[in-house]
């Protein structure tokens, strides 16, 4: 069955919603903002006087080890603690359509969060003549890279009903693919381990250049998770461990 | 396929209905048909198997073994199509809190595909009936256990379902919320059929025409109101019979 926008439009909304009902939304925005900001205007940025976002793009896949998971912590164990998982999974809407539209509101709360770190970029416009092309696609990879780990930290989110636990093993899950490289290097196999970092597929981004590999790793990546979230939302129907 | 409109369809379906964690048996081989227009009361005692019987027949926990069908679609199959009949409660009214009733019943609706001017209409309908008014713009997490536990039941009845599933709906009410919901679903039985998950004998007479009773995962007792024992003592006596091993 197709996923049908309508079904999950309405899904889509009470998430994202749900984020701003409280503080919580902005805590996350105003302290990606902050963070991002103590990143990018480091001593090395003003030693090397050049308005870009380097400083921070070679921070940014540590700031989002722990700001994904932060987002998306509550995403399906918040609706186990409270029961509400049991509304959600006997409404006339198939696993895909909530799994979309519970993606969706956590990709919408983040490219949020994003949008408002572009003030960054004004304050390199005060410093400097930033290079246009090179800001966007920075971006782009910011926004891409996220997306790919927001898949992620709901797959630990779906794993148990506990927000810090969830928390945690979301750190675990999308620390995986940042450190990858070490853990190779660890095993002897730095090179090959590398290549198929966050890191080093993020890179080219911060460099001006939007790779077709680095589009198909996170592309790859975030349908893979996306899965085995999907996966995982199946098994709930026969598991004794959902609850 | 026959009609789940037929009048004379089985619109409630256990069929041998088995779910097992690891060696341990939650129901066991469960089997009972509910015909359309019947409010039939599910009795059992605590840990007895009553949650997890209505989980399995609203689709949320698929059986370990048996089937389960609404208006004539398999859970396992057409839970879409059993979903869009079936309106359910479950135990303890889980709510989102930061959402108002108003929010909560929209975005049901909406989920539902209900067309705004049937929702608009289904909206009064259920405000109405389950005494929202007062609390219609308020926080859910702010509002009384009782108020909870009817926008869970407005929640349930939203899209007019042919089927209500009621997983114990008058738990937390006062005596007067009880008298209410109570004679809500006498008056949805004229027209639904209704499973009512209960532990409160009075209400089974109250409101059922029929009763099943499940203990130790097993069905135990099926069969009219009347059989189970007079209301009082007599049925209290009959209840202790059947599920005290």
């Amino acid at each position: 069955m197709i996923p049908r926008p309508k079904v999950i439009w309405p899904i889509f909304r009470r998430n994202f919603a749900s984020y701003f009902a409280g503080v919580l939304g902005y805590l996350f925005i105003v302290v990606f903002v902050v963070a991002g900001g103590a990143m990018t205007f480091n001593a090395r940025f003003f030693t090397a006087n050049e308005p870009s976002l380097d400083q921070l793009t070679q921070l940014f896949p540590l700031l989002l080890l722990f700001f994904v998971p932060a987002i998306t912590t509550s995403v399906w164990a918040d609706e186990r603690k409270t029961g509400t998982d049991e509304l959600l999974f006997t409404m006339p809407a198939t696993d895909v359509e909530i799994l979309l539209g519970k993606h969706f509101s956590v990709l919408t709360v983040y490219s949020v969060a994003l949008l408002f770190s572009m003030t960054h970029v004004l304050v390199l416009m005060f410093l400097g003549t930033p290079d246009w092309g090179l800001i966007s696609t920075t971006y782009f990879g910011y926004w891409i890279a996220g997306a790919a780990l927001l898949s992620a930290g709901m797959l630990a989110s779906i794993l148990t009903s506990s927000m810090t636990v969830a928390f945690v093993i979301g750190i675990v899950i999308c620390g995986i693919p940042v450190f990858l490289g070490d853990v190779g290097g660890f095993l002897g196999f730095r090179d090959f381990f590398e290549s198929f970092s966050l890191r080093e597929q993020f890179r080219d981004f911060g460099m001006g250049v939007i790779p077709v590999s680095g589009l198909l790793y996170f592309l790859g990546f975030t349908i893979f998770m996306l899965y085995f979230n999907l996966v995982l939302m199946t098994r709930r129907r026969t598991s004794e461990r959902w609850r | 396929m026959a009609d789940h409109r037929d009048a004379n369809r089985t619109m409630i379906e256990a069929v041998g209905l088995s779910k097992f964690y690891g060696e341990f048996a939650a129901t066991r081989d469960v089997t009972f048909p509910v015909p359309r227009g019947q409010v039939c009361a599910f009795l059992g005692p605590n840990g007895a198997g009553k949650s997890t019987t209505m989980k399995m027949l609203t689709g949320y926990l698929a059986p370990s073994d048996g089937e389960a069908r609404i208006g004539g679609f398999d859970l396992s199959a057409d839970r879409l199509k059993a979903a869009e009949i079936l309106g359910y409660l479950p135990e303890s009214g889980p709510l989102y809190r930061e959402m108002t009733p108003e929010s909560f019943l929209k975005y049901a609706g909406q989920t539902r595909l209900m067309r705004p001017s049937q929702l608009a209409e289904r909206l009064d309908y259920v405000t109405d009936q389950c005494g929202l008014g007062e609390v219609w713009g308020k926080a859910i997490g702010k509002l009384s256990h009782g108020y909870r536990q009817r926008v869970g039941m407005a929640q349930a009845l939203l899209h007019d379902p042919d089927v209500l599933i009621l997983d114990e709906p008058t738990s937390g009410l006062d005596p007067n919320q009880v008298h209410g919901v109570r004679e809500l679903i006498r008056k949805l039985g004229e027209t639904k059929t209704v499973l009512l998950s209960t532990h409160i004998l009075q209400e089974v007479h109250a409101v059922c025409s029929r009763v099943i009773l499940i203990s130790e995962g097993r069905l135990v007792f099926d069969g009219p109101r009347e059989e189970l024992g007079a209301e009082g003592t007599a049925m209290e006596k009959k209840f202790r019979e059947l599920t005290v091993a």
